[in-house]
């Protein structure tokens, strides 16, 4: 054994140990626990969740009946207020919280690298959240807002206080999300334990590294368009108001290609959480790491070439469907998809619920590649086509992968596992929703029936596949509420917390109990390998060291 | 990956070390793009058509090169401070610390008085808006800077910064990015036009 | 050495400076080629910050002989201290932004907001160096914090309690502000002698009511700057007292409904014309071809500003016009004197 061990603080008292002490709400308030933070990130993301399940619901029960009630500009803007909250203040900072919980234990390290940043950004993320749903009580926010490719000018004589508002929050929910991405950063690349090089990192780390590096190179450019659209809105609209070429290119690079990042974000940290997943429960390490690893970094840098493409297709830009840019996509998750199966196939063979969800994201994901094939051969772009391939690909897809996360790493979250009963109800609420949801979007959209419309002809088959379409929303909720009463049922149990290792697990989070305590760790296994827990294990069968694996 | 045997430490302190200058790295470059986008906006509606500046607007050069050189000149002082404090010679990094603040405000004033100057504002049309969105965001990001530089001569001068921590160095970087961007406003909005 | 995170940046660098150069090349447009190169050196500055001995990526060699992996003590120690701070700042900066988004006076409460909650922050971190013994917080606090601090922090608070209930207070009629002022003096005069005849009193309590209480006061401040002020100057029409009446003509409509005046007494109507076209005031006694003239103003075109003088007619109900657009009515009621 060459490794010399200097231990400057050896006089440092042992960390106390013992069961998390009782939560208080000071020490919620003032907590920089990344495992509290995680938990508090996690509970704020499924809060604005239901926020967002409910607009949603609005919007459908609209398209159910005929006749509008709500008018076209209103129908836009709570489209708008949807799309936005279920993406910036759901899954994006749902995956945040996952992140702060679960990485620092995978890399063995108690702590954050900027813990009280970290608190700060959650409550950045949280206030700000909270002023958006405000500013469209205010309101409502002119116009479409982000989710339309023309600009939105300032009206006569000035902004109004709800569309600055909106501006503003956006702002900070977006600041939020810079400071947490680049604390995880250094997180992963300064604290981890000693022995576990980039190479060994588990999977879920190495794709919150890349995401959150993307993410520290493609927030700032939505921040500078926000800063813009603030000026114009606070000024007299002297730049979109104008309509010219330039302004409007300016709003497309700067606030609306910012979606397309964003929304290649949403999916990257749970193609890593896949991975893990996959790996965790087939008992043994992932085929081809590297392969994985490349295609993770691929999808990462796909997702900074779409936003980036926009520029060169000057005025045609369309929404994230069709460019061949955008379609290259399917490479990388095709290439992690074959990985899983083949570590599945070689591996230790128990389906357990965060398996299903995963083979749940799969086959909707594919669901999604064939509608895209089909999509391309007839015109149906910007049609309600559009809204479901969004709503299969965009949101549904990745939503799979994070419950997925909820219910592998639940023995850690929750301190033990969600009842398989339940979860497996909200998977085939949540799967079931979502497959019915896309299914009558696409019929529509091959009907030939428009996006983001109130109201439709009901002579034809419409009419038919848009309660298909409500229906699937219905069941969707449904599965979310089962799901989400089942974590909470969980976390608030009074029995005793389950057992650390659950699953025979193969990287370090799994090393210590469930739930951690406050200081995460009282002792870290030696790392000299992506799978130390497995060389735990093998050593103490064989009383011999084992091989030493990728180094 | 090396052949060497490598000495590890497995006590790590409380606060773990060197995680600071990494961070503040990652957010130079954040603020890099920042920048970055705001004067690829301004190119793009350069080139939209129309007469760039537009018709009446009169911009003081004068004012702008000012600027630009205060910036530049702030790099010595704080290079002094960083310099100072690997010597461990306190008041000496202080007083580099508080010209630097000189320096700072000396900027954000001239910047203001330039404000007022100018015969147009974010309302007169987008050259309007897009400078004063460039001018508004160097001004945030020399104010921040000014702020930290406060607070490491706060801490310089409370011996709470000794050689081995990275505080002064990180402020520094800072620093330096906020030059760059002025640099790299000024050869936008003074030279470039 | 480069490690596998600094080769990736990197790569990503030298994709965006080979970008721009295509970009340049197939698309004379020089923005496109600024954000590659801005994205170039954005992903080189993280590329250098995550090599060399910045971001150490080294396995330990472990030889043949080498004893089975073992748990070893925690590398980690005590959970990081939390503070409360962090909190504090993200709502002054929330404060911030929402001032950034109504108006001057919150962006002034906000920046001071954000200035005291960095100056506490660092005051917590500066707590916790090991310099800090207690024999110099004594000092300091004997020489800095108690004749400095208190008055400013006591000014500060007085200030933030004062201009948030005057936002609310300007957003309110008259007589309900009074009352407001009144219950909310009232309410921290006995909250404080509530307070102050418990001396033994939970600091978490204490903490929850001035907690609550600072909220509620931001809340109020928010809520009132949002509503905006109450218009000082223009009586709301229709009011008879002393028979001034201020009507405005905007996007061809008046501005009221309904004018009321006392009969046989003047009216002094003050006309606010703010379109581009001729309006005036007239009123008619009855509608339709039937109406008879009880007064016409002279018409003028915008933006301009008449006052028309006439003695109210009979009690009675008439309609007001504007002779250049017929739908632009109102109801013209004469009361007895």
């Amino acid at each position: 054994m060459t490794i010399t061990e200097t231990r400057p603080e050896a006089a440092m008292p042992p960390p106390p140990a013992g069961p998390v002490p009782a939560a208080t709400p000071e020490g919620w308030f003032a907590t920089a626990d990344h495992k509290r933070l995680g938990l508090l990130y996690l509970g704020a993301a499924l809060l604005f969740l239901l926020v967002g399940g409910i607009l949603g619901m609005v919007l459908r029960t609209e398209l159910l009946s005929e006749g509008s009630g709500i008018a076209g500009d209103e129908y836009g803007r709570l489209f708008s207020m949807h799309v936005t909250v279920s993406t910036m203040l759901f899954l994006a900072p749902a995956w945040v919280g996952i992140a702060s919980y679960v990485v620092p234990l995978q890399i063995g390290s108690g702590r954050l690298a900027f813990p009280r940043l970290h608190a700060f950004s959650f409550w950045l993320f949280l206030l700000g959240g909270g002023l958006l749903l405000t500013s469209y009580v205010v309101g409502p926010p002119r116009g479409l807002g982000l989710v339309s490719s023309v600009p939105t000018p300032a009206g006569k004589g000035g902004g109004d206080t709800a569309t600055s508002l909106m501006i503003v929050s956006l702002a900070l929910v977006a600041v939020a999300a810079l400071l947490a991405a680049a604390d995880l950063a250094v997180t992963v690349l300064k604290l981890r334990t000693p022995g576990l090089t980039l190479r060994r990192l588990p999977m879920l780390s190495w794709a919150i590294l890349t995401s959150s590096l993307v993410t520290v190179l493609a927030t700032p450019v939505f921040l500078a368009g926000l800063a813009l659209f603030y000026m114009d809105q606070r000024f007299g609209g002297a730049l979109f108001a104008a309509a010219t070429l330039g302004s409007r290119s300016v709003w497309r690079h700067t606030l609306w290609l910012y979606g397309r990042p964003d929304v290649y974000l949403l999916l990257l940290p749970g193609l890593g959480a896949g991975c893990d997943i996959v790996a965790t429960h087939a008992r043994r390490p992932l085929v081809s790491p590297a392969a994985g690893r490349a295609a993770i970094v691929a999808f990462a840098f796909l997702s900074l070439g779409a936003w980036a493409s926009g520029s060169g297709v000057g005025d045609a830009i369309l929404l994230p469907t069709y460019s061949p840019l955008t379609a290259l996509v399917v490479l990388p998750v095709g290439v992690l998809v074959l990985l899983w199966l083949a570590t599945m196939a070689a591996g230790h063979r128990h389906l357990h619920t965060a398996l299903l969800f995963v083979a749940g994201f799969v086959l909707l994901a594919a669901f999604g590649a064939l509608n895209a094939a089909i999509a391309a051969a007839a015109k149906v772009d910007g049609t309600a086509w559009t809204t479901g391939h969004l709503h299969v690909v965009a949101f549904g897809a990745p939503t799979l992968l994070l419950l997925a996360a909820i219910v592998h790493w639940a023995p850690k979250l929750f301190g033990r596992e969600l009842a398989p009963g339940a979860a497996r109800i909200g998977f085939l609420g949540v799967f079931g929703g979502f497959f019915l949801m896309g299914l009558g979007s696409y019929l529509l959209g091959y009907d030939g029936a428009p996006s983001r419309t109130s109201d439709f002809d009901f002579s034809s088959d419409a009419s038919t596949f848009s309660t298909l379409s409500t229906l699937g929303a219905v069941v969707l909720l449904l599965g979310l509420l089962a799901f989400v009463a089942e974590m909470i049922r969980a976390a608030r149990s009074l029995a005793p917390p389950g057992p650390a290792d659950p699953y025979q697990g193969l990287t370090l989070e799994w090393a210590t109990s469930s739930p951690p305590p406050p200081h995460s760790f009282d002792s870290v296994p030696e790392v000299r390998s992506a799978h130390p827990l497995l060389d735990l294990r093998l050593a103490a069968e064989q009383g011999a060291p084992s091989a030493g694996g990728e180094r | 990956m090396s052949d060497a045997p490598l000495a590890l430490t497995t006590g790590g302190a409380e606060r773990p070390q060197n995680v600071m200058p990494l961070g503040m790295a990652l957010m130079v470059s954040s603020g890099t793009m920042l920048f970055g986008t705001l004067i690829a906006a301004y190119l793009r509606l350069r080139t939209a058509g129309g007469t760039w500046p537009p018709k009446g607007v009169v911009f003081d050069e004068y004012l702008g090169n000012m600027l630009v050189l205060t910036m530049l000149l702030s790099v010595l002082p704080v290079e002094w401070a960083c310099h100072a404090q690997r010597r461990n010679l306190r008041s000496q990094a202080a007083t580099a610390l508080g010209v630097a603040i000189g320096f700072g405000v000396a900027f954000l004033n001239l910047l203001s008085y330039s404000a007022g100057r100018t015969d147009f504002d974010a309302a007169s049309h987008p050259y309007g808006l897009i400078v004063t969105a460039l001018c508004m965001m160097l001004g945030i990001a020399v104010a921040v800077g000014v702020g930290m530089v406060t607070l490491t001569l706060f801490r310089v001068a409370g011996r709470q910064l000794t050689v081995g921590t990275d505080h002064l160095r990180t402020t520094a970087w800072y620093w330096h990015f906020t030059v760059g961007a002025s640099v790299a406003v000024w050869y936008t909005v003074v030279v470039l036009k | 050495m480069l490690n596998l995170v600094s080769k990736l940046l990197f790569t990503l660098s030298a994709l965006g400076a080979v970008s721009a150069v295509a970009y340049g090349l197939a698309v004379d447009e020089r923005s496109g080629v600024a954000i590659f190169l801005f994205l170039a050196l954005a992903a080189a500055v993280a590329g250098a910050a995550t090599c060399g001995s910045a971001v150490p990526d080294l396995a330990p060699v472990i030889p043949d002989d080498a004893p089975p992996p073992q748990r070893r003590a925690s590398t980690v120690g005590a959970a990081p201290r939390g503070s409360i701070w962090p909190l504090v700042a993200a709502g002054a900066l929330t404060a911030l932004a929402v001032g950034a988004a109504i108006g001057p006076a919150l962006v002034g409460v906000g920046a001071v907001a954000v200035v005291a909650a960095t100056g506490g922050w660092f005051a917590k971190v500066w707590s916790e160096d090991p310099t800090w013994i207690p024999k110099v917080r004594e000092r300091v606090s004997a020489r800095l914090l108690v004749p400095v601090g208190l008055p400013v922090a006591t000014f500060l608070l007085a200030a933030f309690i004062a201009i948030s209930v005057s936002r609310l207070l300007l957003a309110i009629s008259k007589d309900l502000a009074a009352v407001v002022a009144i219950v909310v003096g009232v309410t921290i005069l006995s909250v404080c002698s509530w307070v102050a005849a418990r001396p033994r009193l939970r600091p978490s309590v204490l903490a929850s009511v001035g907690a609550l209480a600072a909220v509620s006061i931001l809340g109020a401040g928010i809520a009132g700057a949002v509503a905006g002020e109450r218009n000082f100057e223009a009586h709301e029409g229709g009011e008879h007292g002393d028979g001034v009446v201020h009507l405005v003509a905007k996007e061809t409509s008046f501005n009221e409904k309904q004018v009321t005046a006392v009969s046989g007494e003047k009216v002094h109507i003050e006309f606010e014309n703010r379109d581009d076209v001729y309006h005036n005031f007239a009123v008619y006694k009855g509608e339709g071809s039937a109406a008879k003239p009880v007064f016409n103003g002279e018409g003028f075109s915008g933006e301009d500003e008449r006052t028309y003088e006439f003695t109210a007619p009979p009690p009675g109900r008439y309609v007001f016009v504007c002779d250049f657009h017929a739908n632009m009515t109102g109801e013209f009621v004469s009361v007895a004197g």
